[in-house]
This record gives C-alpha cells, structure tokens and sequence, in this order.
C-alpha cells in the first residue's frame, strides 16, 4: 500500500516537473519571440509564443501617458482557412491581409529564432 | 527551415519536453499558420509573399527585421516570371507570331529527311523537262514551217497548174481541130 502511494506520489512530483519544464520553455520562446518586432515601448514588455498547434499569443505591456499599466493579450486562432483574433475580451475577428503577412513574417522569425536560441541542441541542421 | 530538412537529437535520458516543443514549431505550428496564411491570402486573390509590412498589429511600433524578413523583403515573385516592363514587348510580338503560324499552315508538311532529295529531284527533273520542252517547242516550230513550206509549194504548183492547164487545153483542142481539119 505505502509502496503504491510512494510509486503515484512520484509519477505525480514527475509529471510536476514535466509541466513545470514545458512551461518555462514557452515563457523563453515568449521572452524571445517578442524580440522579433523591436524593442518594446519604454518601461513595457512584449511576449509572441506558439501555445499549441493552432494558437498563437501576442501579449503587450505598457505604462500609459498617466503612469498606468495597460496590457493587451492577443490570441490568434488558425483555421484551416484563415486566421481569428481575439483581443481582450472582444469578439473573434478575421485578421487584415496585412496583418496575416505580418504574422506569417513573425511566425518563419519565431521558429528561427527559437531553433537558434533554445531548442539548437536537440536540432541537427543537414 | 524545414522541419523535413531537420534531425532531432534525441537522448532518452534527457526530458522530453525541448523535443516536444521543438518538433511542434518545426512541424504543426509553423505549417498550420503558414497554411492558412496562403490560403486566405490567396483567396482573397493577393500574392501571399508581398513584403512591407512593419508590425503585426496597429499597436505595436515598427519591429527589427530578422533575417528571414530581411531574406523575404528581397524576394520578388514577379521578377522571376514576368518583368513588367517586358510585357509591352510581349504584346507587340503575340501578332507577328500568329502571323507567322498562320502563314505556316498554308505550307505543306515536308519530310526533312527527303526534303533535300526531293527538292534536288524537282530541280534536276524541272530542268530536263524544260528542255524536253523547248526541244519540242523547236520540233513543232520546224514542223510547222515544213509544213507551211510545203503547203507554199503546193499553192503555187496549184496555180501555175490552173494557169497552164487551159492553155494547154485549148492549145490541144486548137491543135486537134486543126488535126481534123486538116483531115
């Protein structure tokens, strides 16, 4: 009994630590990904990251005229046929052309990056 | 980058999560918003490789171009088909070509091989039979003046012969009288 608790309670601590890892590797590809489009604005923060197969985020800080903290999440959904956003809260719209060449930009950036920065160890070029 | 073109070192004592997450962007991620991109893109009847733009959303200010940016921003898919400025020439040539089509398909289809025979043949037998030609064309004319020779000389002993031929006559018809009378 004590052996099967102990046998589930470190599948679980191992499963823990798997999240935990999978996670902290899209929060680097976000931290690199929002270097793709410059710096951000002063005292602001910008994160792109690929959440899962069809799901991109963009999520953008900023401090306003005010002093203010403002923030907008952007969340791109990829359809077989054209791509949504969704931005705070707002319904889902179909992206512009340009947006779409833009993110198609920022997406070929991102796998660049992200393969030469984090992920060239487990990647051999041929 | 293509994900076909890459080899994951994987290492079984290592976790599995960098793998993961590295074979995601190089393969379903990457295609599916590529995949969309060109086809609402090219939906909408704009070419999908056109650069230019700056930022991905209004909000975001003018973004460092990487080098797959910088790399796009020099492609241009027009240069490789047509150059614009060749197209005016393209349009002025079109009609001189179906002319030329046009004027090929009045002309007979003539073997190459025996093209050179035949034609050597049609010179070789066209020249032998414009002399057979003039050849008969001088028999004819030597004919002909033979002919009318002959029938030159046939009009005038004609002729004489009804000239003389009374004459003769009468003279033999004086001559028997006279012969009779004499008798």
């Amino acid at each position: 009994m004590i052996k099967r608790i102990v046998k589930s309670l470190a599948k679980q601590r191992r499963e823990e630590r798997k999240a935990e890892l999978y996670r902290n590797l899209i929060r680097r590809e976000a931290q690199i990904g929002g270097e793709i489009f410059g710096n951000p604005r002063p005292g602001g923060r910008r994160e792109f990251f690929c959440l899962d197969e069809r799901t991109w985020i963009w999520h953008e800080e900023w401090k306003d005229s005010k002093g203010q903290n403002q923030s907008m999440t952007t969340r791109y959904d990829v359809r077989t046929d054209g791509i949504l956003k969704a931005q705070d809260g707002q319904p889902y719209q179909l992206i512009s052309a340009d947006e779409a060449r833009t993110f198609r930009k920022a997406v070929l950036a991102y796998r660049e990056k992200v393969n030469n920065e984090l992920y060239s160890f487990v990647l051999n070029k041929s | 980058m293509n994900s076909e073109f890459l080899k994951f070192n994987r290492n079984y004592d290592a976790p599995d999560e960098p793998f993961i997450r590295a074979e995601l962007i190089n393969g379903p991620a990457v295609f599916n918003a590529l995949h969309a991109v060109e086809t609402y893109l090219g939906a909408m009847g704009e070419n999908s490789e056109a650069v230019g733009v700056t930022a991905l959303g209004d909000t975001v200010e003018a973004p460092a171009k990487s080098m797959v940016e910088s790399s796009l921003e020099s492609y241009n898919p027009g240069e490789t088909i047509i150059q614009s400025d060749k197209v005016d020439e393209l349009a002025t040539v079109t009609p001189i070509m179906q002319k030329t089509e046009k004027s090929l398909e009045t002309v007979p289809t003539i073997n190459p091989e025996q093209d050179n025979d035949q034609s050597l043949q049609a010179k070789v037998l066209s020249s032998a039979e414009q002399k057979q030609k003039q050849a008969l064309a001088d028999a004819r004319d030597a004919t002909a003046k033979a002919y009318q020779a002959i029938a030159d000389a046939q009009s005038t002993s004609a002729v004489t012969a009804s000239a003389s031929t009374p004459a003769n006559n009468t003279y033999q018809m004086d001559y028997e009288m006279d012969d009779q009378r004499a008798a």
